[in-house]
């Protein structure tokens, strides 16, 4: 028991402390049920804090903080309200590294037609795999094992996305993918 | 100063235009949340931006100077179109729909905190019918001159004061006008349905690009992965997995999402799709028998 529950720990990507800041309690407890769902710990103060997360609210601080639904050029990072789970973990994630995220257009996408719906980079079936398992923060190694491909062929496929997403590393490729909507799936 | 006058004339107009539609735009609010345009449909229904209206199980509607609470109807991806129901009606005033033209002056009603504001723009393009991402048909394909942004689910009026239709915050900073018509029909199904019947496959889907080895003949470059299949869906059922590239759907090369969605209105619903898909380097052949969705 006690080793499963060990091994466990290992595989899962680090936790951050997170603080959620948001104007509305409701929001408020969805926020922190979705930071502790994603594997984070949050925080009770921005004190012991690495990031924030903020909802109809900029707190003033001098943390990265990802905003959501509030578009701002001078915010180190920004996705739309109804950003998804693994947009917002990604976030949290590449802001923690000391990157800035923001989609393109914070507010909302907008209201598309079924041909605008292309893509700007066109990533292989390997590296959308790895792009969605960087995003969740794993390890080249963690990554290796789930993907059940060995450590050079993962170093590979992370070099290739990078380059196309004209990024510099992965966090910045995740940052950038997230910006471009690449770590959102359509669901039909 | 016959061009002063004629200024001012044109000027008295739009005010009295604009003076006009408080009658019938006005905003929405759910608790704590930026408000949301909104034009009063019919007596009791209040018509606004899908997109923008966040999910609540009340709001606050300020319409022609007083508050009502509402209560949701329906919402409706396909069209941008959320209806709510208003809990004692207000005496409705909607002006007729007018027909969209290239360069013809626009009136935008939009609003902010607490008031209505207006913007006079122009119709820089009207194309035919076309489809939205969420797969329904709209009438018109009506684009503004300026841009909405976030302020968007009030009334765009003519000159004359008719109704183009509800402004739209659209991809790329376009600037549309959900036409009048489309509205209409929304309205009546979601008020007799609650919602607009979908076909659903329960796929999450990402357009990858085909390894050489998987490119079927033709031109064909890329797919779409299969991220996610959920529990129980017909996708499930049909025994497809995460990993699966599909590269055709009922003959339609998979290209772009739309290939897929284009197929899965509500007369898919009980209908079989052919899908072709590329697993462990193979290429197999499976049948999805389309459920219902409700939007």
């Amino acid at each position: 028991m006690t080793v499963l529950v060990q091994q466990q720990t290992r595989h899962r990507p680090a936790a951050l402390r997170v603080w959620v800041a948001a104007a509305n309690p409701e929001r408020q407890r969805q926020l922190i049920q979705l930071v502790s769902a994603l594997g984070h710990d949050v925080a009770d103060s921005p004190v012991d804090a690495v990031v924030i997360l903020a909802d109809g609210i900029v707190p003033g601080s001098s943390l990265p903080i990802l905003a959501l639904g509030i578009p701002g050029e001078d915010l180190d990072g920004s996705l739309p309200a109804g950003a998804s789970e693994e947009q917002i973990d990604a976030g949290l994630r590449a802001l923690a590294a000391g990157l800035r995220v923001s989609a393109r257009n914070v507010v909302q996408s907008g209201f598309a037609a079924l041909d605008e719906s292309g893509d700007a980079v066109l990533l292989t079936p390997r590296e959308t795999e790895v792009l969605a398992a960087a995003a969740k923060g794993m390890s080249n190694k963690e990554i290796a094992r789930e993907l059940g491909i060995s450590l050079h062929t993962v170093k590979f496929h992370l070099e290739s996305l990078t380059r196309k997403l004209d990024a510099q590393g992965r966090t910045e490729a995740v940052a950038k993918a997230i910006g471009l909507g690449l770590l959102q799936p359509l669901r039909i | 100063m016959a061009t002063a006058s004629l200024l001012t004339q044109f000027s008295d107009e739009l005010t009295a235009l604009v003076d006009g539609a408080g009658s019938f735009a006005g905003q929405v609010l759910a608790e704590k949340s930026r408000p949301v345009g909104a034009i009063l449909w019919a007596a009791d229904i209040i018509v606004t931006s899908e997109q923008s209206l966040p999910e609540a199980s009340e709001y606050e509607v300020r319409i022609s100077g007083q508050t009502r609470r509402a209560t949701p109807a329906g919402r409706d991806p396909g069209t941008n179109v959320a209806v709510l129901r208003l809990q004692t009606s207000i005496s409705a005033s909607l002006p007729k729909a007018a027909e969209a033209r290239p360069g013809a002056l626009a009136i935008v009603i939009g609003n902010e905190d607490v008031a209505l504001t207006a913007r006079l723009d122009v119709v820089r393009s009207v194309g035919g019918a076309w489809e939205s991402l969420a797969g329904s048909t709209i009438d018109q394909r009506i684009r503004l001159a300026g841009r909405i942004g976030g302020d968007e689910g009030g009334p765009v009026l003519s000159a004359a004061g008719g109704l183009f239709g509800m402004s739209t915050h659209g991809a790329r900073h376009t600037s549309l006008v959900i036409p009048a018509s489309t509205i209409d029909r929304s309205v009546t199904t979601l008020i007799e349905k609650g919602g607009i019947e979908r076909g659903w496959l329960g796929v999450a889907l990402r357009p990858v690009a085909l390894p050489e080895k998987l490119r079927p003949a033709g031109e064909q470059r890329s797919g779409m992965m299969v991220m996610e299949v959920s529990d129980g869906s017909p996708a499930a059922k049909a025994g497809i997995l995460a990993g699966d590239i599909i590269l055709s759907a009922g003959n339609f090369p998979a290209i772009r999402y739309g290939a897929i969605a284009r197929q899965l209105g509500a007369n898919a619903i009980g209908k079989t799709i052919a899908l072709a898909v590329a697993r462990a380097g193979a290429v197999v052949n499976v049948d999805v028998t389309v459920e219902a969705r409700t939007a």
